[in-house]
């Protein structure tokens, strides 16, 4: 027993280093079903009694292993950052604002609820399918972002992306998250003028 | 010394450690990142590519010392294979040691984390959870019981009463919020029991629409901070109002079922969390135990490496050393090390090498001292007139100085270590010398020997005196020989005797004879007439007869006197062939038959031409004597040019058909008044001896073997005309 016991532990350790092997350079260890990732598919500003509302439209494809650790208990954190600059040419961007707006999803096993909490406004909604509740996290309606009189001048510009916050994960996952791409989930910048 | 090695030691271990330390703080930090610390976790990545670098860098320095060591035993350096041993040895008490913990880590990581983990405690706490659900599904059901009352009673208030329709109901049920809804989603009406509530709890807007096609919904809605609620999404039959109604209701749940169904979610979430977390925090403390384990053992296989190199060092420099010493290096000095046992070994053999080193100088002073010596003595000996040859007792040739060689006209350099025999049969000419030493070196006393040699430049007379050398032990040993040429000392010896006779007997007999002679005359003059006619007669005859003697011995006198004066010798070059020919054709008589076979090759001498003339005028004059009573006169002359072990010389030969030498008279033809012939003053072949002996050659006489005698003449050539005029 102690030779195969030592066989199958060497095996596991094996399996360890060559599951961060894969990890590393972004070879899925397990084929997921879809393209899981986040994607803004529009977004907008209009001024609204001298503050500039946002309305985007976003999409959450969660991976396999996501979707396996929200079912399982594990709340989601996901981080909209939402940032006001002036473009400059031979420099980096002149930051005139930044915000970002947290919502975290969890599952409620008691009341097999989806709960999605604004973790700004502390505003929390329970849905009944996981899609229901991704896809209302998704839309985001008259979100203000800056008032009119900071934006300090005109030609400003505004993006915002999406990504999953690894950090909020628990401990023993985050290792894993921070080398595994099935977790990097995050949004390419959305970006346009303000106006 | 000893600083230095210390100081090269810590410059080597000084990357080592840090390495080391810089890998164990990346490791604390990884095992960190896997607990609860936030800080370093998004820090994994790379403390995970470091710590693998830095796994590599110990990887590539023990291969680079393999591959060292694995040459080093290879090329059978010394210290390399004990270095492998204790390597090895090293290695296995390091290994074995960790992969043991490492093995019993595993078993106890899995072990331990899966204990936390129990089918009957998730059973149980999944049955907890339906239990919940189960006793939430009887109020839920009783709760949509009065339903159909609620919404009835709603379905005739318009909306403008349907605030107050609410707060009614509200109060009325006990409903913690009450909403209708309207088209397109709007609030109709809102009534909260908490009154700082000003916006409803929004439902999905699945859930509204469904309830707008006639189907209701029931279900529990977690509400933040109060806990868990039923939420009844309900259709409002038609009735004053035309537009579809739907009514939401929130109930709160009894305090303590709401508790304990709480906690049951809360407990059930934990272990279901943590459920699935296993496999992620056993592979992390896997990893993270698996990459300490590397380290230790690289670690620990490096440093037995080091260790064992650092402990053959002093070992290996010892080899070395010791190789050097046989090699004749006495100045090696090895670099201390340590105070340890070693150290004191290595000192002592700095210790000994030193004092090899002095001995050696001590003795190569000595050596250099002999050798001075030697050369002095060489020098004295190269120096004397005398040649001195040393010979041990098997009759090898030790020492020859030059100038013996000289004399002998050898080079000795090739024959030393070599026997005496060995001379002979490279130069015979050296036959006799050899011949003559052999068996003196029998006897143990000092002797003394004449030898007789034709070498290189002519005869030689060598007086020889040797002695056996007795050692401590009185055993007879080497030999020294030492030899004079004393040919000339002898020429003049003889000839200053011989003209010392010439004077004598000019003085004490050629002076009285002529007062004989004229004593004589005077005796007959004076009294042959005064005697008769027959005295007369006697007196005549013994005084003719006494004249007669008187003459011959004055003849006998200057011939002899001619012999002994020693003329002074005018030599020159001279054609050998030649000069016979001139001095033969005067002997060309009928009744003689001489033939001449002179050598082709005609050799040139350097001789004096009037004594080789005399020398030639006796030869044939002594062999037409012998002849004398010969009818069939028979002469032959013959010239031959030789060489014998590089020395040149002519043989000239004369061969007459006369009765020969007389047995008896053998060996003695050459001294003067030996003569087997009635006339004659017994000075010819004498003479003949003298002048070859003068023009330094030899002479030699035999009998034919059929009738006749032959005399041989050796001298010296210088070249022959063959060689001076080429064809």
């Amino acid at each position: 027993m102690p030779l195969s016991g030592l066989k199958i532990k060497l095996g596991q350790t094996c399996r360890v280093f060559l599951l961060i092997f894969c990890a590393w350079f972004g070879i899925p260890a397990v084929a997921a079903g879809g393209d899981p990732g986040l994607t803004i598919h529009s977004a907008s500003t209009h001024l609204e009694k001298g503050v500039y509302l946002l309305d985007t439209q976003l999409e959450y494809v969660l991976s396999k292993v996501a979707i396996e650790a929200l079912d399982s208990g594990v709340s989601l954190t996901f981080d909209l950052d939402i940032e006001v600059y002036k473009p400059r040419k031979w420099i980096w961007n002149d930051t005139v604002a930044s915000l970002s707006q947290r919502y975290r999803i969890v599952y409620h096993a008691l009341s097999r609820q989806y709960i999605v909490t604004n973790l700004n406004s502390g505003v929390q909604n329970s849905y009944a399918s996981r899609n229901t509740a991704l896809l209302t996290m998704g839309r985001i309606e008259n979100l203000p972002v800056i008032d009119k009189k900071l934006l300090g001048g005109e030609g400003r510009w505004v993006r915002i992306r999406l990504s999953l916050v690894i950090n909020e994960l628990p401990a023993p996952l985050r290792p894993w998250a921070y080398i595994n791409s099935d977790w990097r989930l995050k949004s390419e910048w959305f970006e346009w003028q303000l106006k | 010394m000893a600083t230095e090695v210390r100081q090269s030691w810590r410059r080597s271990l000084l990357p080592m450690f840090s390495l080391l330390i810089i890998l164990l703080i990346a490791f604390y930090l990884l095992s960190n990142a896997t607990q609860n610390t936030t800080r370093f976790s998004h820090l994994y990545g790379w403390m995970l590519v470091i710590n693998l670098a830095g796994l590599l860098v110990l990887i590539i320095l023990i291969g680079l010392n393999l591959y060292k060591l694995v040459s080093q035993y290879r090329a059978g350096v010394a210290g390399s294979r004990l270095t492998v041993r204790l390597v090895i040895v090293f290695v296995l008490l390091a290994v074995l040691p960790v992969s043991i913990v490492y093995y019993f880590s595993l078993q106890f990581l899995q072990r331990g984390v899966d204990s936390w983990f129990d089918v009957r405690i998730e059973r149980s706490l999944e049955d907890a959870l339906k239990l919940s659900q189960v006793a939430l599904d009887l109020k839920q059901r009783d709760l949509i019981k009065q339903m159909p009352a609620i919404v009835a009673s709603l379905s005739d208030v318009p909306n403008t009463n349907a605030g107050l329709a609410l707060s009614d109901l509200l109060t009325r049920t006990g409903a913690a919020e009450l909403s209708l809804i309207g088209k397109t989603n709007r609030i109709i009406a809102f009534s909260s029991a908490d009154s700082s509530r000003i916006v409803p709890h929004r439902s999905d807007e699945d859930i509204i629409l469904q309830a707008r096609r006639g189907q209701y919904y029931v279900g529990l809605e977690p509400v933040k901070n109060v806990g868990i609620h039923v939420r009844i999404v309900y259709p409002v039959p038609a009735g004053v109002e035309s537009e579809s109604r739907v009514l939401q209701a929130l109930y709160p749940i009894d305090q303590r079922l709401n508790t304990l169904a709480d906690n049951v979610q809360n407990y059930f979430t934990v272990y279901k969390r943590l459920n699935y977390l296993r496999g992620q925090l056993k592979n992390s403390f896997l990893l993270t135990l698996s990459l300490v384990l590397l380290l230790s053992l690289f670690a620990a296989v490096w440093a037995a490496f080091f260790s064992a190199q650092r402990l053959m060092a002093p070992v290996r420099d010892l080899a070395e050393g010791t190789r050097a010493v046989a090699e004749g290096d006495y100045d090696k000095q090895l670099p201390a090390a340590g105070q340890n046992e070693l150290g004191f070994l290595v000192q002592s053999f700095n210790d000994m090498t030193r004092k090899i080193a002095q001995a050696s100088q001590q003795a190569q002073l000595s050596q250099h001292l002999v050798e001075s010596q030697r050369e002095y003595l060489e020098a004295v000996l190269g120096n004397l007139s005398s040649g001195v040859m040393t010979l041990d007792r098997r009759l090898i040739i030790r020492t020859v100085n030059s100038v013996a060689g000289k004399i002998l006209g050898l080079d000795f350099s090739q024959y030393l270590g070599r026997t005496l025999d060995t001379i002979v049969a490279a130069n015979s000419s050296m036959e006799r010398f050899v011949e003559a030493l052999t068996p003196m070196t029998e006897v143990t006393e000092q002797w003394q020997k004449e030898i007789i040699l034709f070498v290189q430049g002519g005869r030689k007379v060598l007086l020889c005196r040797g002695t056996t050398l007795v050692d401590e032990q009185g055993v007879s040993g080497d030999h020294v020989i030492v030899f004079d040429d004393i040919t000339t000392v002898i020429q003049a010896q003889r000839d200053a005797a011989w003209g010392e006779v010439a004077r004598r007997l000019a003085h004490e007999i050629k002076n009285p004879l002529t007062p004989i002679q004229l004593s004589a005359e005077r005796l007959q003059f004076k009294l042959v007439h005064n005697l008769d006619e027959k005295d007369a007669e006697i007196l005549q005859r013994s005084t003719q007869t006494i004249v007669q003697q008187v003459e011959s011995m004055k003849e006998m006198v200057n011939a002899f006197t001619d012999y002994a004066r020693a003329p002074q010798v005018q030599f020159q070059r001279i054609d050998f062939n030649q000069l016979i020919y001139e001095v033969t054709d005067m002997y060309k008589m009928k009744n003689l038959a001489m033939q001449r076979h002179l050598d082709s090759r005609r050799p040139v001498i350097q001789a004096d031409p009037a004594r080789l003339r005399q020398l030639l005028h006796n030869l044939v004059k002594n062999a037409l004597e012998a002849m004398e009573s010969e009818a069939d006169k028979r002469m032959e002359l013959s010239t031959r040019c030789m060489e014998e072990s590089g020395c040149r010389f002519v043989e000239f030969s004369i061969s007459d058909h006369g009765p020969g030498f007389p047995e008896e008279a053998m060996g003695q033809f050459f001294e003067p008044y030996i003569t087997t012939k009635r006339k004659g003053t017994g000075l010819g072949l004498a003479i003949v001896k003298k002048i070859v002996e003068e023009h330094g050659g030899m002479v030699h006489a035999e009998n034919l073997a059929d009738h006749g005698a032959r005399i041989m003449i050796r001298l010296p050539v210088i070249a022959t005309q063959q060689e001076q005029e080429p064809v």
